[in-house]
This record gives C-alpha cells, sequence and structure tokens, in this order.
C-alpha cells in the first residue's frame, strides 16, 4: 500500500465541479467585503471620508484603520512569543493608520449586499494622501538619509544578525583561492490560481467567531488572530474548506485580511465574505523574497570548498508578517547544501522597502541560498577550470558519512548525491548531448548543458525562530492525527488535509498500518480547530505533511492495535506477547489459530466496556501528537537541527540559445530526486513537475517589476508572465530511494527542491555561449532580452 | 442599473433569469445558477478556469456579460460526466494525474473537450498550443498533455467502435 501509484480520491469531486473552495462557500445573510487600496507607494493620508459609501444603496458599513486602531490589537509577531514586540509593530493594522507604505495597500473596507455594490460604494470613500519620497531598493533602504518606512524605528532595518560556524577566518586564509560575486535572486510569486479568501461569522451570544479561510497553518496562528480580535482562543475556530486553489506557501503567513474579515464581521453581526480578485493578489497579497548577496568562496587548487562569507540583504516590503522574518534564516536548515565544508560566516538584513510585504513561496528562503552556492561552485569551477560536475563530485558528503551532523547541528539524515548525478546523467545522456553541443559549435549555433545538486529539506523545527531573537526557544516540528475505528470496522482520520493528495496518502497509510482496505479509510476533508487535533507546528508548509503526519498516523495506529491487542488477550485468557496484528484482525502470531476482526473488538470496546480488561478505556479511538524525535532546540551558539528530513535533488538539462532572438529552447530536462521512501510515486512525480515548472516560470518569466516611485508595472496576468504549456518542456522524473533512518517508514518530506532552476539556467547558457565569451550570470532571471545582450556584449568584444 | 430578463440552456436545463446589465456571465453562472465549478482565477480572460463551451464554442465566460447568453445554449463542467459516469477525459485526467490543487481543472477540460473537436488526434505540441490558454500552478503540464493525449485516443477509438 505505501509505495503504490493510487489514483487520489480527491480527483472525481474536482474533476465533476464539486470541489469545495472558499468562493464557493455561502452562508445565509452574508454580506460582501471590498477594500479600497493605496494607488501611493509611500504617502501620509492627509484626511479619509468614508461617508459616500454609505450613500449607494446596498451598502451596510465602511471602516478605516482608525476603526481598526481603536478596537484591535496590532498584528502579531514571533516576538510576541518572548513576551516582546517587534520594532514596528505597533503601527502594523490590517488597514493603514495614517500612512500607506506600499501600493495596493488596503485603506477601508466596505461591506454590502453583493461584491458589486461594494465596489461601488468603495469608490465613493474620498481619501487625500500626501506622497513622501520612496525607497523600493533594500540596500538603498539601509543608507542614513533613506526615507524611513517607520519613524520612530529610526532605520528601515527589520533586524540584523549574525551567524559563524567553523573556523571561517583560518579557513579563508588556508584558501588557494577566494572567488567573490554580489548576486541578485528577483522578486516573484508562484500566484496560485485561486487568491486569498475569508468568510468570517461573529456570533456575540457567546463572543465566539468561526473564520473560514483558505489557510494553510491555522493552527500556529490561531492564538495570534485571537490576540488582535481579543476573543479568547478557545472561541476562535477555524476552518480550512477541503479544496485550496494552491497555496504554495503564499497562504501560510499570519494574514491581516483574516482579521480584517473577523472584525468586520463583529462590528456589524452578521457573515462577512471577501475573496481576493487576481489584481489584489498580484499587487499586495505577498511575495516571494528578493535577495542581494554579496558572497565569497574558499577553495583550495584542487576544487575543495574549504568555506563560505556571505552578506545578505533580504528586501522585505513595508511590512513583516510571521513567519517573516524567517525568510532570512530558513537557509539555515542547510548552509552549505550537499557539500562537506564547515565553514560558514552570515550576515543577515532584513530590510523595510515600499514594496509589498513578502511571505514563504516553494523553495522559502532555500531557493535563494541554493542560487547563491550552485553559482558559486560554478565560480569556482570557472576559475579552477574544472568541470563544474566533477568539483560537485568532489564535494559531497559521502554516503557512509551519514548520518551526517553540519557544522550548524543540521542533522543530515541520508543521501547518495554522486549516485542522483550520475543517473541524471545517463538519464539526460549527457555524452551524447556534449557530441552535439561539439558539432553545433561547428555550425554556429549554441548548446548548453547544465547540472546542479541541491539538498531539500524538509519540515522547519521552529528552533529556527531563535536565530533572530535568541529568547525564543521553541522544538516544534510535529504533526497530529486522530484514528477512530467504528463498531462497523471502518476508520475515520482526522488530521490535516490540505489538498496535495493527503487524503489519499493518508488513507494509504491507514490501510498499510492495519492491514485493511483503501476504501475502509475515510480521511475528513479540509481541517477544523475545533474537531480536528493539531500540534504546534501543525500545517502544510515547508514540505513537512508527508514526513510529519506519517508519523502521527503510524503512532496511533500503533495505540490502537496495542490496545485492540490486549482487549483480545484478556478475552482469551492468554498473554498479549503470543497476539499480534495483522490484515484488519488480532490474531495467534503465525496466524493459524484464533483471530478476532478490528469490527468487533471496536465494537465492544463500544458498547461492551464492562468486558474490557482493567485500565482499558472505551472507545477504539486515539489521538497522537507526533513531534520529530531529532528536533531540539536551539542552543547559545546557534546551532541546532532546523529541518526533519534532507531531501536531495539533481536538476540536468540542454539547451540551445538561438543567437539572433535570445531566445533559448529547453531540449531535454531530467531530475533525479531522492526523497527516501515515497508513499504515492503518482503524487511525489507531480510535485516535483510543479516545482521544477514554477521555477522555470521565474526563471525564464516571471518578475514583480517595480518602477523608483514604487509602482508595480505588471499587476495583471496579462503582463505578469506566468509560464504556459508552451513554456514548460516534458520534465523526465527518476528517483533514487535512501529511506531516512528517523522518520516514519523512511519517508523525507519533498516538493520544494527546483531551488537552483535559476542557477541551472545561468550554468547552462554560460556554457552554451562560452565559445563566444566566460560570462559570469549573477542575476536570476534569464530573459530573452537578457541573453540577446550579452550576445551583443560578446559580439562587440 | 438596468435589468435583463434572458433565456438560456445551461447543460441542458433552460433558465429563466432576471439581472442586472453589468452581471459577468461567469458570475451568473456561479450565483445564480449555483454551477460553482466554473471558477475565477483572474477575471481578465489570461488563466482560463472559466472556461465553458457557448454554443459548442471554448469562451473564456469572464469576458461576457450574461445578457450575450440570451439564447444561448452553454455547457459548463458539471455537464461533462452523464449518469454519474465520467467522460474520457475526466478519467484520463485522474488516470494520469492530470491536476493536483484542482482549480483549474474545469477550465482545462472543457478548453480540452472544444481543442479535441477541432483537432481529434493531436500531437504533444498541438496540446500544449492547443491549451496554451489555461494556466495550471501545479502540475507543470506535464501529466495534463499526457492526459488529454491518451483521452483522444481513447476517443477516437470510441468512435471507430
Amino acid at each position: 500500500m505505501i509505495g503504490e501509484r493510487i489514483k487520489r480520491r480527491e480527483d472525481p469531486r474536482l474533476l465533476t465541479g464539486k470541489g469545495q473552495y472558499m468562493a464557493d462557500l455561502v452562508i445565509h445573510g452574508m454580506l460582501h467585503a471590498a477594500l479600497l487600496r493605496s494607488p501611493h507607494a509611500h504617502a501620509r493620508i492627509k484626511r479619509i471620508d468614508p461617508s459616500g459609501a454609505l450613500k449607494v444603496p446596498g451598502a451596510v458599513a465602511v471602516f478605516t484603520g482608525a476603526d481598526l486602531k481603536q478596537h484591535l490589537e496590532p498584528l502579531a509577531s514571533w516576538y510576541n512569543f518572548a513576551g516582546k514586540q517587534a520594532p514596528t509593530q505597533p503601527h502594523d493594522y490590517p488597514l493603514a493608520v495614517s500612512k500607506v507604505r506600499y501600493m495596493g495597500e488596503p485603506v477601508a473596507v466596505v461591506v454590502a449586499s453583493d461584491r458589486y455594490v461594494a465596489e461601488d460604494a468603495m469608490e465613493q470613500i474620498e481619501v487625500e494622501y500626501e506622497p513622501l519620497p520612496v525607497v523600493v531598493d533594500a540596500e538603498e533602504a539601509m543608507k542614513e538619509n533613506a526615507p524611513l518606512l517607520f519613524e520612530e524605528a529610526g532605520s528601515n532595518i527589520y533586524w540584523q544578525g549574525s551567524f559563524q560556524y567553523g573556523a571561517v577566518e583560518q579557513a579563508f586564509a588556508e584558501a588557494d583561492l577566494v572567488v567573490k560575486d554580489k548576486l541578485y535572486f528577483h522578486r516573484f510569486s508562484s500566484t496560485p490560481m485561486e487568491g486569498y479568501a475569508i468568510l468570517a461569522n461573529y456570533q456575540s451570544v457567546d463572543h465566539s467567531i468561526t473564520i473560514w479561510g483558505n489557510f494553510q497553518s491555522p493552527a500556529i496562528f490561531r492564538l495570534r488572530i485571537a490576540h488582535s480580535l481579543g476573543i479568547p482562543m478557545n472561541r476562535v475556530r477555524l476552518i480550512t474548506p477541503p479544496d485550496i486553489g494552491g497555496g504554495f506557501g503564499l497562504k501560510m503567513p499570519l494574514h491581516p485580511w483574516a482579521i480584517l474579515v473577523a472584525f468586520v464581521s463583529m462590528k456589524v453581526m452578521r457573515p462577512v465574505k471577501w475573496v481576493e480578485d487576481r489584481l489584489e493578489h498580484q499587487a499586495a497579497s505577498h511575495h516571494g523574497s528578493e535577495q542581494t548577496s554579496y558572497v565569497e568562496f574558499a577553495a583550495k587548487k584542487d576544487g575543495t570548498i574549504l568555506g563560505l562569507r556571505a552578506k545578505i540583504i533580504h528586501n522585505a516590503g513595508a511590512y513583516v508578517h510571521m513567519p517573516e522574518p524567517l525568510g532570512m534564516v530558513e537557509w539555515s536548515h542547510i548552509p552549505q547544501g550537499c557539500y562537506r565544508f564547515r565553514n560558514v560566516a552570515m550576515e543577515c538584513y532584513s530590510v523595510l522597502t515600499n514594496k509589498c510585504p513578502v511571505a514563504p513561496n516553494r523553495g522559502y528562503g532555500r531557493m535563494q541560498h541554493q542560487f547563491l552556492i550552485e553559482r558559486m561552485m560554478d565560480r569556482v569551477a570557472q576559475e579552477l577550470k574544472m568541470d563544474p560536475v566533477d568539483l560537485r563530485l568532489k564535494n559531497f558528503i559521502r554516503p557512509e558519512e551519514f548520518p551526517y551532523e553540519s557544522t550548524n547541528g543540521a542533522l543530515y539524515d541520508s543521501g547518495q548525491y554522486a549516485a542522483c548525478v550520475h543517473k541524471a546523467q545517463e538519464t539526460l545522456d549527457w555524452e551524447r548531448w556534449k557530441k552535439e553541443q561539439a558539432k553545433a559549435r561547428e555550425q554556429g549555433r549554441y548548446i548548453g548543458l547544465g547540472l546542479v545538486s541541491i539538498m531539500d529539506p524538509g519540515v522547519t523545527n521552529m528552533a529556527m525562530v531563535g536565530l533572530f531573537d535568541k529568547s525564543l526557544k521553541m522544538s516544534t516540528t510535529g504533526e497530529a492525527a486522530s484514528l477512530t475505528i467504528d463498531p462497523s470496522g471502518t476508520i475515520t482520520v482526522l488530521t490535516g488535509s490540505w489538498g496535495q493528495g493527503h487524503e489519499t496518502t493518508c488513507a494509504q497509510v491507514v490501510a498499510y498500518e492495519f492491514g485493511i482496505p483503501f476504501e475502509d479509510v475515510y480521511v475528513v476533508p479540509g481541517i477544523d480547530t475545533a474537531t480536528h487535533p493539531v500540534a504546534g507546528s501543525s500545517g502544510t508548509y515547508a514540505s513537512r505533511f508527508a514526513a510529519m503526519a506519517s508519523g502521527a498516523l503510524q503512532g496511533a495506529a500503533a495505540e490502537l492495535k496495542e490496545k485492540m491487542i490486549r482487549i483480545a488477550a484478556h478475552l482469551w485468557r492468554t498473554d498479549a506477547e503470543k497476539l499480534e496484528f495483522s490484515e484488519g484482525k488480532v490474531r495467534e502470531k503465525g496466524g493459524a489459530g484464533k483471530f478476532m476482526p478490528l469490527a468487533q473488538l471496536a465494537a465492544l470496546a463500544t458498547y461492551s466496556p464492562a468486558k474490557l480488561p482493567p485500565g482499558v478505556k472505551p472507545g477504539m479511538e486515539s489521538t497522537f501528537i507526533y513531534n520529530y524525535p531529532k528536533a531540539n532546540e536551539m542552543d547559545d551558539s546557534g546551532r541546532a537541527n532546523f529541518a526533519a528530513t534532507y531531501a536531495n535533488v539533481v536538476h540536468a538539462v540542454a539547451l540551445e540559445v538561438n543567437p539572433h532572438t535570445g531566445q533559448y529552447e529547453i531540449l531535454k530536462y531530467v531530475v533525479v530526486h531522492d526523497a527516501g521512501t515515497l508513499i504515492n510515486p503518482l503524487i511525489a512525480d507531480g510535485q516535483v513537475h510543479g516545482a521544477v515548472a514554477h521555477s522555470l516560470g521565474a526563471a525564464m518569466l516571471e518578475e514583480f517589476i517595480y518602477n523608483d516611485e514604487g509602482q508595480l508595472l505588471n499587476g495583471s496576468w496579462v503582463d505578469y508572465l506566468c509560464p504556459k504549456a508552451t513554456d514548460i518542456p516534458d520534465i523526465e522524473v527518476e528517483h533514487i530511494v535512501t529511506p531516512s533512518p528517523f522518520t516514519a517508514y523512511g519517508v523525507k518530506g519533498m516538493g520544494e527542491g527546483s531551488g537552483p532552476v535559476p542557477a541551472l539556467l545561468a550554468q547552462a547558457l554560460e556554457d552554451a555561449l562560452s565559445p563566444l565569451k566566460q560570462f559570469r550570470i549573477t542575476w536570476s532571471r534569464h530573459t530573452p532580452e537578457k541573453v540577446l545582450s550579452m550576445l551583443r556584449e560578446a559580439r562587440a568584444g | 442599473m438596468t435589468r435583463h430578463i434572458i433565456t438560456v440552456t445551461v447543460n441542458g436545463t433552460l433558465y429563466t433569469r432576471e439581472m442586472d446589465a453589468r452581471k459577468l456571465l461567469s458570475d451568473f453562472i456561479r450565483e445564480d445558477l449555483g454551477l460553482t465549478g466554473t471558477h475565477l482565477g483572474c477575471e481578465h480572460g489570461q488563466c482560463g478556469t472559466c472556461t465553458i463551451l457557448f454554443n459548442g464554442v471554448s469562451m473564456k465566460s469572464c469576458l461576457l456579460l450574461a445578457t450575450q447568453a440570451d439564447g444561448a445554449k452553454i455547457m459548463t463542467v458539471e455537464g461533462l460526466a452523464k449518469d454519474g459516469v465520467l467522460h474520457p477525459l475526466q478519467e484520463s485526467f485522474w488516470e494520469h494525474h492530470g491536476l493536483q490543487c484542482g482549480f483549474c481543472t474545469p477550465g482545462m477540460l472543457m478548453n480540452a473537450l472544444y481543442f479535441l473537436t477541432v483537432n481529434p488526434r493531436p500531437t504533444d505540441l498541438e496540446i500544449r498550443r492547443g491549451i496554451a490558454g489555461n494556466l495550471c500552478r501545479c502540475t507543470g503540464y506535464v501529466n495534463i498533455v499526457k492526459a488529454i493525449k491518451a483521452a483522444a485516443e481513447k476517443m477516437a477509438q470510441n468512435k471507430g467502435a
């Protein structure tokens, strides 16, 4: 059952139009909200007169930032967990108060009988702005005379920190070669097809509120939503509906809009719904992180990498919403990637600018880091005139070195990196492409090959938040599940189920544990904090679900099987050690003697508790909260096992550049993936395809482009280019399976291992154009325009 | 706001409804008829999640006003399966894991259905071009292309039989 390519049980409803997404939810009497947004990137709100909105027939109420400031606590930050306040937090409300700090920031909310009317009313709100100087570049924002987003804070640097692991000075002193570069990683987002959406229903009779939203992590932020609203946490119920139209991390943060819609429902005492439209999403939901890095790599002449030093500047946008500024340190899972070097120094800055706030986006923080590492590996190879693949092979952590504790405390579970490289070369047919390349060059054509190798850590250990404040002592990684066996012998599973095939994979695990048919396991779609068990870190983010939920399901199953064995032993007056659970029943070991099916045992525990042995509780239900056993707290030197699993991925490509247009065609694309045991390879392949498509989109097409006034220039899907079917090549996926010794079934997290695609294309483009000139590509988005400018530069000599 | 009364056939059922002149066809289908399988991903004609068949032709319903559908025959994703039996395209998307979050799926299916009437035996490249007006953010299109190809073969066989 585990490891089978089972078709997803979610699909029939999705294929027939019966999915239940946020926009499909209706409650009797609900109102619809629309948000008025700032056209300015930075301005003082001199006057706001919302009264015109209420003159529109059908409009019910309108609120501004002043109303929120009067009634709500500002948005929480990580610092609240340590009883502190973040530097800019006093100003952070879901609507702008006195100042707007990015284009698209909401300044007022209107509720009306329907969305059309709400937007009519919104247009009647008068706002007078006094534009202020704008800063969009993070390095500019760090300068002394830069315009300040939060004057009282005295600086645009939200957070800064330095970490040193190993003997960095010594490594650089011993190096034969030090290569340096400034790298830029651009701003984009995976822009899910469905935007963010919220439906809130406040009940004044018991001061409780139910909030439906396409939340990826309701458990983590429930406390913080309750905090802002001033409602006790046990009266805040969060529900994620059965279906989410893509999240990719962007629906993970503490979204101000959830609190806003909840506030409005409290005020108007009616259910209120808001569905983010595409233009709102592009301009002002959240973007992926933009990063500038100054990097140095120290190496020996033979190619041995000794260490890295980096100054990293993270453009956080105008506000820092949890889990930010985690994106700045998210690389700390894997400072050295797949390589053996042990000396790492990082100087990090999270900087506020007049751009949209950032949030997790598939490959959160790691993608930027993987770009940095893989680009610098290529730079070292270029300097040493070594083959870039050989350089990687030389520096890999070896299979016999696992479990491998890296210099910052990350405990790599397992891996066979060189085997993955060899498989990728074989699948791509590397040697044949080398010959094609040589032939092409004789004809004046430009074929380039690329191969990169990255670590794809799964499951964030929240210990990581200690990196930006040492008093934050956390160690939560886990997931929760509850299993109930009913008297008919079918099993109900409650655990967060957020799409990505969770209903299918969880049912596979449970069917496997009990040896019962897949169809006998029902996984309740979605999640509801009133009914579902949760762990401190529950959610779907950081490639965590497969590895953590399977731990919780295995734990709950083990408790129930042990209970059933105890009951049977009592009834048969025998020793529990002589019995086993197999194929849906308790039986005498070996299977030749007595047996009792689980339906009978569940019925007995439900209806006839007097028959149970002493100390065994009635019912056949178990709730298990699993925490990854190797998840520790961060120590005083900034060391912890910041992830739970350490999958790895190799990408290889052959592409051809058109020297006349700068366009390039991907001739072949191969991924070799090792995520340990795969619960369902069909779903795993799909995750790899999707991750590659995101990163290819980012590397070839997508970027949020702002001008100096902080105006987003491509805020629609006409001009922000998502990849179409004609942009993405066929992607060949191969797996190597190196199980984790530490997780249930050896499963590792997966689905975000496409981080190095911008580096991969850079390497292949450099290779393609190498007959003309040895380029050093330091940027992450490779448009035809950019390639064309390289060709012109080469021709100009 | 001017009100209009229209009569429209959707998935074989005749509806007469009154609505504001400005109501989008996509909103009409979702809100007035309760057929929420037609999704809204951009409302400016770029993503294709709202694709329907309009008098037999693939169209993006967010770019039409409901009043333009007066007298039209419309088919939405809800009309694809017959008597609980999935259409070969639906079967094939299921078999080949041609969907993940499912949000683009209804529009993708409707456009593929139309495309296969125009080109019943397409190559992979023709399929990619045929669905280039429908965005998917989950699958990288790899399995969607496989699913449409396999469905085309199945549908051609069924026709021949």
